[in-house]
């Protein structure tokens, strides 16, 4: 029931193979599994169960077999000596009591005989009747008889028979019976208490002592016969228990070589049919997390058939192009081809860096950087220096409105992911706003937050797709606007890790027309400034 | 001859537009799933080359659609990924071939001329009828073994009234499979090709 720690059994297997600990693991573990096949496990060396718990105090693999088995024998070894000790204290008062009512039939026909005497002449003081029953030996007990006052005073019999304790008087006519010492002998002795009927009476205390050695056989007998079969009767049980124990645990090892038996890229659920229902949760659980696992690869799946697609589809327009301007002898048609190439690979180009970028987002390390507090305005006026001439190079109208209420107020953020965020919204506006375009960034207080707009006058984004364009990859259709798909994945992946509000109005309506799409953020206010 | 293009890119739809055109054929092009599917329905088709990764209804969506309406029109797909489980699902949802991204001009090219003409239920390139041979890959007409010079409008003509050799071809059939949309010629144009292909057949 104890076991070995698994670092000592390591350590021992390492120098008998002599510099080879790669297969001390293997070969326990094949051990281990062979072990299981058969026996349930329970010879695993490294089932920790209550003893070893104690003993060792580092975390170690238990198995439910050892669990049980400690749990059921360590109480039931704690139990069965004092179940020996009752059984024992059982025997004696079972014993007992047939010696005890002969002793006490004897101490009173001795008390009648004793009375008698005193009616005789000179029946005072009372001597012992020296009949055969009242002295003497018999069948390997010996008894001894005392006469005294209850006062305590010696009349007649032994005078080593222990006293009576003269402050509790046995109850007249009575009969007490107690353990005693007699010669360093144990021994019991019983007590009748004669109370004088007249005037020329003397009350008296009549006490017999009897040895032990009868009783004892007898109980000692009675034990024989409770605690003898109890040695049989518990290692059996141990085996059985044993035995039922391995037949319970047998479903374990069943699903346990199911799951081993599995392809690893096999994510169907467990059969929750056929095993035990205490696995029933635990099989629901695991069978919850393979769902979920297969979700995120179908999702991972999809998002590589997407980056390969947008990837790739530039590529195919730039070798398309190309072949295209070879074959020609048209200069016309060959600038043509040759314009297209540069605008592919832009495209190209920009696909890749939304895809680093991303990435870059997702493995972003918080504990890294460290926010710090910004003056937002101060802020969002030097990024807007680029959205104006990005916006001036495409045509279209781009505009910078800061609230004088929020000029010096600041916010906690990472200023480089923010920086890209803003980017992303103000190039996806500028992508998809009508021709000629306006996009205006706004920025005002809220709820004692700092409100952050980007708008367009786009066509704006019919609510069905709302909640789907931050998806990686999704495109609003009917639009030749040239994006990854993956701007508002960034923006939302940003605003995710900085635990920003982000949310989406469409339509707007701006200067009397309704369209565009407006995307705000939130920014908690920094207090400490 | 006329081909439907599927394709959300519109670099790579203007270059493959503009070499199907060299090659005599005429072009449709659209950008989303939605609407090739909507033209399926009405439109009728040679050729069908469809790009998996379409905004909204994808390609294979919509193959699966066109399938389901019994067209038998022979469709080539534009995938980025050629994965082996791709390929199945996309010829179980009755694709008849397929090129992966990036692919070689010339090869589409070769694929297109092929699944046109196993469109028609010819397995060689060369049609004959009577003392006409029609070269298929190389666009040209022989008659008695001497080649025919016609213009690229003559050509597709031909190409239409050869695969419908015995049977009424209508004048709007002719315009159906003649012309893209926007393009289309009045019944009359028709007559004066017809006209000037049997003047020099």
């Amino acid at each position: 029931m104890v076991a070995m720690s698994p670092s000592q059994r390591y350590a021992g297997s390492d120098i008998a193979l002599n510099g080879l600990p790669r297969r001390t693991e293997q070969s326990q573990s094949l051990a281990r599994r062979a072990a299981s096949s058969d026996t349930g496990g329970h010879s695993n060396p490294k089932r920790a169960g209550l003893f070893a718990v104690l003993r060792a105090p580092e975390p170690e693999q238990r198995t439910i077999f050892g669990e049980i088995l400690d749990w059921m024998f360590a109480p039931l070894l704690l139990l069965w000596p004092l179940s020996v000790v009752l059984t024992f204290s059982m025997a004696r008062s079972i014993a007992d009591q047939p010696f005890d009512r002969a002793l006490e039939e004897k101490s009173l026909l001795i008390a009648q005989r004793v009375r008698a005497q005193e009616y005789m002449p000179g029946g005072f003081p009372p001597i012992i009747p020296l009949s055969s029953q009242a002295s003497g030996t018999q069948g390997g007990t010996t008894y001894r008889y005392q006469i005294r006052l209850p006062d305590g005073g010696y009349i007649a019999g032994d005078p080593d028979v222990p006293s009576h304790d003269p402050d509790f008087l046995p109850d007249p006519e009575a009969v007490s019976i107690r353990y005693a010492r007699y010669h360093g002998e144990e021994v019991r002795v019983s007590a009748v208490h004669l109370l004088a009927l007249n005037t020329e009476q003397q009350s008296l205390i009549v006490q017999i002592a009897e040895t032990t050695e009868s009783r004892e056989a007898l109980a000692n007998e009675i034990i024989r016969g409770l605690i003898f079969p109890q040695f049989i009767v518990l290692p059996l049980a141990i085996v059985l228990v044993w035995f039922g124990l391995t037949q319970a645990l047998k479903p374990l090892g069943r699903l346990q070589q199911r799951i081993q038996d599995r392809r690893p890229d096999d994510l169907s659920t467990l059969q929750v049919r056929g095993t035990p229902e205490e696995l029933a949760p635990l099989l629901s659980s695991f069978n919850d997390l393979l769902d979920r696992m297969g979700q995120l690869m179908r999702l991972q799946r999809r998002f590589i058939a997407d980056a390969a697609h947008q990837m790739k589809t530039p590529l195919a327009g730039i070798r398309t192009q190309a072949e295209l301007a070879l074959r020609s002898n048209d200069p016309d048609e060959i600038r043509q081809s040759l314009s297209q190439l540069i605008r592919s690979s832009e495209r190209a180009a920009h696909v890749l860096n939304q895809l680093l970028s991303l990435a870059r987002t997702e493995s972003f390390d918080q504990a890294q950087y460290r926010m710090v507090p910004i003056a937002f305005a101060q802020q969002l006026r030097e990024w807007a220096q680029d959205w104006a001439d990005q916006a001036l190079a495409a045509g279209h109208d781009f505009g910078l409105e800061v609230d004088p209420e929020v000029e010096g107020l600041k916010v906690w953020i990472h200023p480089v992911m923010v920086s890209e965020m803003l980017n992303n919204l103000v190039d996806n506006a500028l992508r998809y706003c009508s021709k000629p375009g306006i996009v205006t960034v706004r920025l005002r207080s809220s709820d004692a937050k700092l409100l952050l707009e980007v708008e367009d006058n786009g066509p704006g984004i019919p609510e069905a797709e709302q909640a789907l364009v931050f998806e990686r990859f999704y495109r609003v259709l009917g639009h030749q606007a040239s994006g990854s798909g993956l701007g508002l994945a960034i923006v939302r992946e940003i605003a995710k890790q900085h635990r920003l509000e982000l949310s989406l109005q469409s339509p707007i309506t701006a200067n009397g027309k309704a369209g565009g799409c407006r995307f705000l953020v939130w920014f908690p206010l920094s207090h400490s400034a | 001859m006329r081909i439907l293009l599927v394709e959300d890119d519109e670099i790579l739809a203007d270059g493959l537009s503009r070499s199907l055109r060299q090659a005599g054929y005429a072009v449709d092009h659209l950008v989303s799933g939605q609407s090739a599917d909507t033209a399926l329905g009405f439109e009728s088709f040679d050729l069908l080359i469809l790009d998996l990764g379409l905004p909204g209804l994808s390609g294979i969506e919509v193959l699966k659609r066109l399938r389901a309406r019994q067209s038998g029109i022979p469709v080539l797909i534009l995938t980025a990924t050629d994965s082996v489980e791709q390929r199945v699902k996309m010829l179980d949802a009755g694709a008849d071939d397929f090129m992966a991204k990036p692919f070689a001009l010339s090869e589409l090219e070769a694929r297109v001329r092929a699944l046109v003409r196993r469109g028609m239920g010819k397995a060689s390139s060369q049609i004959q009828h009577g003392s006409l041979t029609y070269d298929q890959s190389a666009r040209t007409a022989f008659h008695q073994n001497e080649t025919l010079e016609l213009s690229a409008r003559e050509v597709a003509l031909l190409e239409v009234l050869l695969t419908r050799v015995g049977r009424l071809v209508s004048k709007e059939h002719i315009v159906q499979h003649l012309c893209e949309w926007g393009h289309e010629v009045s019944h009359n144009a028709v007559e004066v090709y017809v006209h000037r292909l049997r003047k020099k057949a």
